[in-house]
Order: C-alpha cells, then structure tokens, then sequence
C-alpha cells in the first residue's frame, strides 16, 4: 500500500494502538492531508475514553457471594494442583487402613489408585460444585430428556439413557457436560421433594470398574462407581451408603462385593 | 492446567467480565448472572482449558457464547410471554434511560454485534485478532463492525445536542 492510500481499518488500529510500526508514517501523512478526518478520529478516541470512564465508574460489583464462590471454584479447577488429588490421597488413606489395617505408600499407589476411576473423582467434585446452590440453573433442563440422551450419546460416542428414579421419589432436573481428565462426562441431577440431591456422572473413557457396586468415601460425600455396557457410572451424595446402595442397584448396579 | 500466575490474574479478568457484561446486558442485575453462568461453564469446561492458554480470551469467549445461547434466548422469551408484540430491535435498557448525550446511552443503541466489538477493543484492549476469536468471526468482520459502530457512535452523539437549559422566569 502506497503512503497515498491509507485504509479504514488502518485509521481504527491508529485509534487503538494496534497499528504495524511502517504504517504509522503514511497515517501520520494521510491525517495532515485531510484534517476533517484528524475531528473524526479524535472523536472516536474520545469516545473510547468516555466509555471506559462510564463503564468503570458503573462496574462496582453488586455483592455477591455466589461470584466470589464460583470465582474460587474456578481458580481451584485451574490450579496446577487440583483439589481432587487431595481428596484421592485422603481415599487412599482410608481404603488401605481399612483393608489392610497399616499403611504403605507403594501400596496404595499400586492397588488403590488403579482401582479408583477418574469419573468418580470428578463426579464428587462436579457434585459439590454444583449441586450445593439449590439457585444454580442447570444447563440442560429434564424437560427434553429425549434431546438430553441424543446429546449425550454423541458426546460420549455411545448410546446413554436417562434413568428414571421417580420410583424413589428422585425428580431428574437436569444435566451437564463437563470435560473430564479422559473425555467428555455426562452430569446428571436428581433431587427429591426436600432438596436432597444425588448427581449421577456417566463417562465412557476405558475404566477397570466392575459391574458390581463399589463405594467410596470422598471428603464427606459418599460415591459408588460401577460399570454396565461400554459406560462407568459413578453416583454421589451426601448420605449413607446403604442409600447409595439403594439407588445404584435400582440403577443396574450389582450388589457391592464389599464395601470400602 | 494453568500456571499460578496466570490465577492470580482471574480476577481481573472477572472485573472485565462484568464490564463487558454491562455492555451486553445494559443492566448491573443482569450483568451479574451472565457472569455467574460464564464462570459456571468455565468451572465445567476447566480440564479443557490448554496449559499456557490465554486464560483471557477464553473467560470472554465463553461469555459470549453464553449471552448468545442464554441470556439473549430468555429476554426474547420474557418478552414473548409479557406481551406478545413485535420484538423492538433494542430492547430497553438502563442505560437508555441515561441522558441521550451519555456515550453509554449512544452504545445501548447500538446493534448487538457492533457494541459487543466497540467494548471488547475499546474497553478490554483486544487485539483485533484476539477479538474476532472472541466473537467467532473473521477478522473482517471484526474491522467493519467496529468501523460501522464507532461511526454510529460519533454520530448519536453529534446529533444529539446537549440538553439545553431552559431559562426559567425570563422575559418576566
């Protein structure tokens, strides 16, 4: 381009700054040649002040505790050290003082670890994320559950259901898709007439858990994992096993060959 | 996974949201549920976010996507349910109410698209590419809704002259 010739879009880079350093000769010559354009651009320099003065000024934060929580939440799930590496050490812990009744830092790393999909950890996580607001909306709402399932599916790249578990007075409002460590996870909420809530995560990344039920304890929330067709299930609530088992066996769970 | 530093910056990055949110929305009420939903989705989505990414650029990308699918959706919704007339192509908002002179009155009145990329280069400081990322369009695009706001802009503002004072007792 000719120092004659001097584009729109190069006028708005000088307002901006964003201007490439050989350019700023012709704009500087174009503008001394035609001072009807030095008024228009200043007025859009001017603009760009008072908007940002406005803004600024408007910006104060509602209080808002929800923000600041998520806020938190997000720094944590971006943090190079991920709360749940806690919550699987403190897993590990207890699996090996109730198996085996001492404790052994290989040990666990080499029995306890393999055993613990990474659908159940981030299961508990994305419960406590999301299930402690009762306000918290939903992505997906349970009213096109037949949408809910075809989305799914071609997330996870196998056929998912959604279970009803009306019959334990257990409503589905919504899910989710999050993006797991292995793969997409499909989020599930379910919640009963009190407010009580149970989130189901489904993933479909290689996983050695068994059809048979197993649970464990994660920072105060109970989570049962088990495997049917290409899919791990991973259930998690705050409340007894003996609930959990209740509800993972109406699932398709097969009853737990032992309880961690 | 991102890097401590680059955390540290998140809330400034969510002040920026929230100003870019009032933008969109035109209103400190709304502005602050579009920013709770963008951060629940960067919350579910935070696994997939590149180590070394622009951390930045992807809280407003997902803002974006957010105010298109969500909260644009449910005011055309309201809208439909409270009266059932024609859809007005700008909506009223807070900042209407504001003196026509205001440049914040001037930026409600702006067609969507040209006011989101007048906020996030003149306010936020994006480079025109990171911008158009943004707003998934090309970089033309980008330029001609700047160039077609920041005009529409400078002309609100020239038209509407200042509110005069009426001289109150004069002439008695």
């Amino acid at each position: 381009m000719s120092t004659a010739q001097v584009h729109e879009d190069e006028l708005h880079a000088f307002v901006d700054g964003q201007l490439p350093k050989g350019r700023c000769t012709a704009v500087l010559a174009y503008l001394g040649r035609h001072p009807e354009e030095v008024v228009r651009l200043a007025a859009y320099a001017r603009h760009k002040e008072e908007l940002r003065a406005r803004l600024d000024e408007i910006e104060a934060p509602i209080e808002n505790s929800t923000t600041a929580e998520l806020q938190q939440a997000l720094a944590d799930r971006l943090a190079a050290r991920p709360r749940y590496r806690e919550w699987l050490r403190r897993a590990a812990a207890m699996a090996v003082l109730l198996g085996a009744g001492w404790w052994s830092n290989s040990l666990y790393q080499q029995f306890f670890i393999p055993h613990l999909p990474d659908v159940v950890i981030e299961a508990a996580q994305a419960h406590e994320i999301f299930s402690g607001d009762l306000d918290r909306p939903v992505e997906l709402t349970a009213v096109a559950a037949t949408d809910m399932a075809a989305w799914f599916s071609s997330r996870l790249g196998e056929p998912v259901e959604i279970p009803s578990l009306r019959g334990m007075g257990l409503r589905l409002i919504g899910g989710r898709l999050l993006a797991g460590d292995q793969g997409p996870v499909a989020q599930l909420i379910y919640e009963d007439a009190s407010g009580y809530r149970v989130s189901l995560c489904l993933s479909s990344a290689p996983s050695n858990s068994k059809p048979e039920l197993e649970l464990v304890n994660l920072d105060g929330l109970t989570a049962g994992y088990w495997h049917d067709g290409d899919l791990t299930y991973a259930l998690v609530a705050k409340g007894t096993e003996q609930q959990l088992v209740t509800i993972a066996t109406e699932l398709g769970a097969d009853q737990p060959e032992r309880w961690l | 996974m991102a890097d401590r530093t680059m955390i540290d910056d998140l809330p400034l990055h969510v002040a920026g949201l929230r100003r870019y949110a009032l933008a969109l929305t035109g209103s400190r009420f709304e502005a602050e549920d579009l920013v709770q939903e963008t951060l629940t989705r960067a919350i579910a989505a935070a696994s997939g976010f590149r180590k070394g990414g622009n951390l930045r650029g992807w809280l407003f990308t997902i803002m974006h996507n957010a105010f298109i699918s969500g909260v644009r959706a449910r005011r055309a919704a309201e809208r439909e349910l409270d009266d059932g007339l024609p859809e007005l192509s700008q909506a009223p908002t807070q900042l209407d109410r504001l003196e026509v002179r205001d440049v914040l009155a001037g930026l409600a009145r702006l067609p969507e698209a040209q006011r989101a990329a007048l906020v996030l280069i003149a306010l936020e400081e994006f480079s025109y590419s990171e911008a158009a990322r943004v707003l998934g369009v090309p970089l033309g695009t980008l330029m001609s809704r700047l160039a077609r706001g920041r005009e529409a802009l400078r002309r609100a503002m020239s038209e509407d002259a200042p509110p005069r004072l009426r001289v109150i007792g004069d002439g008695e």
